[in-house]
């Protein structure tokens, strides 16, 4: 009877205990103020698939800890397991957004410089090759290209200023691409003249 | 033990041999405390040796974990890695913990979710770190094409101008840079490619800079309006004479076949190795600028250049020239103007040579004999000025 009387508070108790367990609010404050951070970074551009992961953790969280209230007996344990995922990888989306977006600059920075010697190469190559009559027009081309090609660079500098690295990396690789290639055929023409007409 | 019911292997009951023990308080004789004994004992036994530490997941953990290694796992994927370690760590630390209990109060559970989880962060890790690398790899390799592409292209550029702002020396040490990121590649190290590569962009964007520069410069020189007169009046005389006529541009490094408005051809030449300054004085290595006149051909077994085409330097004006130079002490009393310019062949070098002469290859040369003949005027020119031959 004692043995059962036991027996019986000990369950009321745990009933009481696991029925009662409350939302893990610490812990989705927590989260979400590693997500704002996440935000602050820039993740969204600069780290998308790590900000992907946390977020998919974060609504799993959300949807987990809705489930759970809908319940009489109540078990956050699993939510709380998925918000620390959700806050973890939060963590690490900043991190990598910080250091994509340094690494995203400097590489615009060294394709803008790319971009500019080369159309100065080609540029210094228009100067200097050969005229004929049958080349000017030809020659006449290629400078209002290169003319074009130093309009888009200074619009690539502006994307620069304005943090859109990647606009500006594409640009100035393209800008580049392209003065090499006017080089190149002017050094291949020269080349297939034979050094003669 | 032998097999078959328990208690025919256990002793006799007590109560026979105790004497003092009355028959009625005896304790029946029952086999159960030593049966549960056994039973219990058995079955610690079987359960123990359901529970086997995860050893082969941890075992492909650690090799994803030296797969991720190879390819520079924890400077190439930090996060994915450095967390992938603690996961395995973690996990050994559990099974050790685990081992070092007694065999019936060890409980694997733990740990083999442990290293499941080790397993799949390792495995992430690996694939991480590959793809780091592999990206890194392309960078590094993308980086040495551009810039060997570019060394070849300012290297074509640097012989149009002198050397003496140090843009072959520039043009040297991108090369070296080029030899450093190859061979970084080749070991591997494509962090140090890329800064070798970084290395050799700059010497050449500043080579080209300087290229550019002097032939801006040299587009303004002030000797450009008599370049252009000098052209001018030639194909004038040509048009009137019906005549060929010859016109080098030494910023070019083109020679001109005209008659009238017509081009009867183009070649490239190879000019003094002094610079690029009109010649004034016997073995300044220059070319000289002026307007002369074929005054003999001369071909194979006649001259040590295959081919040539002697001119008439000095003219009147290189003359001038050099008594002025002699009077302002530039040039020595003693000097001499020098002579034997020519247009001859053994060239086609790409690179400026001769002591003054302008120097085609000897297939040019046979061409442009059948297109002049003594006293074809021939006028030597810094550059072409826009416009000019319109």
């Amino acid at each position: 009877m004692k043995r059962f009387s036991l027996l019986t508070l000990a369950a009321v108790v745990m009933f009481l205990a696991v029925g009662c367990a409350k939302p893990p609010q610490d812990e989705i404050s927590a989260t979400q103020a590693e997500m704002d951070k996440a935000r602050q970074a820039q993740a969204e551009t600069w780290a998308a698939n790590e900000f992907r992961g946390a977020n998919e953790a974060m609504n799993a969280a959300q949807a987990e800890i809705a489930a759970q209230n809908e319940k009489w007996i109540k078990n956050y344990d699993k939510a709380k397991e998925l918000l620390g995922t959700a806050k973890a990888d939060a963590a690490k989306a900043a991190e990598a957004a910080v250091a994509n977006k340094e690494q995203a600059k400097n590489d615009a920075d060294a394709a803008m410089t790319a971009a500019d010697t080369a159309i100065t190469t080609a540029e210094a190559a228009l100067k200097v090759a050969p005229v004929t009559k049958d080349s000017k027009a030809d020659l006449e081309l290629f400078k209002n290209d290169l003319v074009t090609l130093r309009s888009t660079l200074d619009a690539a500098r502006a994307s620069f200023g304005s943090e859109d690295y990647k606009k500006a990396l594409e640009s100035a690789n393209s800008v580049k691409d392209q003065a090499t290639s006017i080089a190149t055929q002017l050094e291949e023409a020269k080349a297939k003249r034979g050094g003669k007409r | 033990m032998a097999a078959g019911p328990l208690f025919f292997s256990l002793p006799r009951p007590y109560s026979e041999n105790v004497p003092y023990a009355r028959p009625e308080m005896s304790p029946p004789a029952c086999p159960r405390p030593r049966l549960r004994l056994v039973a219990a004992g058995v079955m610690t036994a079987v359960l123990s040796a359901c529970e086997q530490p995860p050893l082969v997941q941890i075992e492909a953990a650690r090799k994803a974990m030296e797969r991720a290694a190879r390819a520079g796992g924890v400077v190439r994927a930090p996060a994915v890695c450095t967390a992938a370690q603690a996961a395995l760590t973690l996990a050994e630390a559990e099974i050790r913990v685990q081992m070092k209990r007694s065999s019936w109060s060890r409980d694997y559970e733990e740990a083999v979710v442990l290293a499941g989880k080790a397993l799949e962060a390792g495995r992430s890790c690996a694939a991480h770190a590959q793809a780091a690398l592999d990206y890194r790899r392309r960078r590094a390799e993308t980086a040495i094409d551009d810039l060997q592409g570019a060394i070849a292209r300012t290297t074509a550029l640097a012989r149009h101008v002198p050397d003496g702002e140090g843009i072959k020396s520039r043009i040297l040490r991108a090369s070296i840079s080029l030899g450093e990121g190859r061979a970084s590649f080749g070991h591997g190290q494509y962090e140090r490619t890329e800064e070798a590569a970084a290395r050799g962009r700059a010497q050449i964007a500043t080579a080209v800079s300087d290229i550019d520069a002097f032939i801006d410069g040299y587009r303004a020189d002030p000797r450009r309006r008599a370049w252009g007169r000098w052209i001018t009046q030639t194909v004038k005389d040509s048009r009137a004479s019906g005549q060929a006529v010859i016109i080098i541009d030494k910023l070019r490094r083109q020679l001109l076949v005209l008659r009238g408005d017509e081009d009867l051809a183009s070649y490239d030449v190879d000019l003094g190795l002094g610079g690029m300054e009109s010649k004034t004085r016997s073995g300044d290595a220059f070319t000289p600028e002026g307007r002369y006149k074929i005054t003999e051909v001369r071909n194979p077994g006649q001259t040590r250049y295959y081919r040539a085409l002697m001119l008439d330097y000095p003219n009147p004006d290189d003359v001038a020239r050099f008594r002025a130079l002699q009077k302002a002490g530039t040039v020595p009393r003693n000097g001499r103007i020098g002579s034997n310019i020519e247009i001859h062949g053994k060239g086609g070098r790409d690179q400026d040579w001769t002591q003054g002469c302008v120097a085609l290859s000897n297939a040019d040369m046979d061409e442009i004999v059948g297109l002049v003949a003594v006293g074809t005027p021939v006028t030597i020119v810094g550059m072409i000025p826009d416009g000019v031959l319109e």
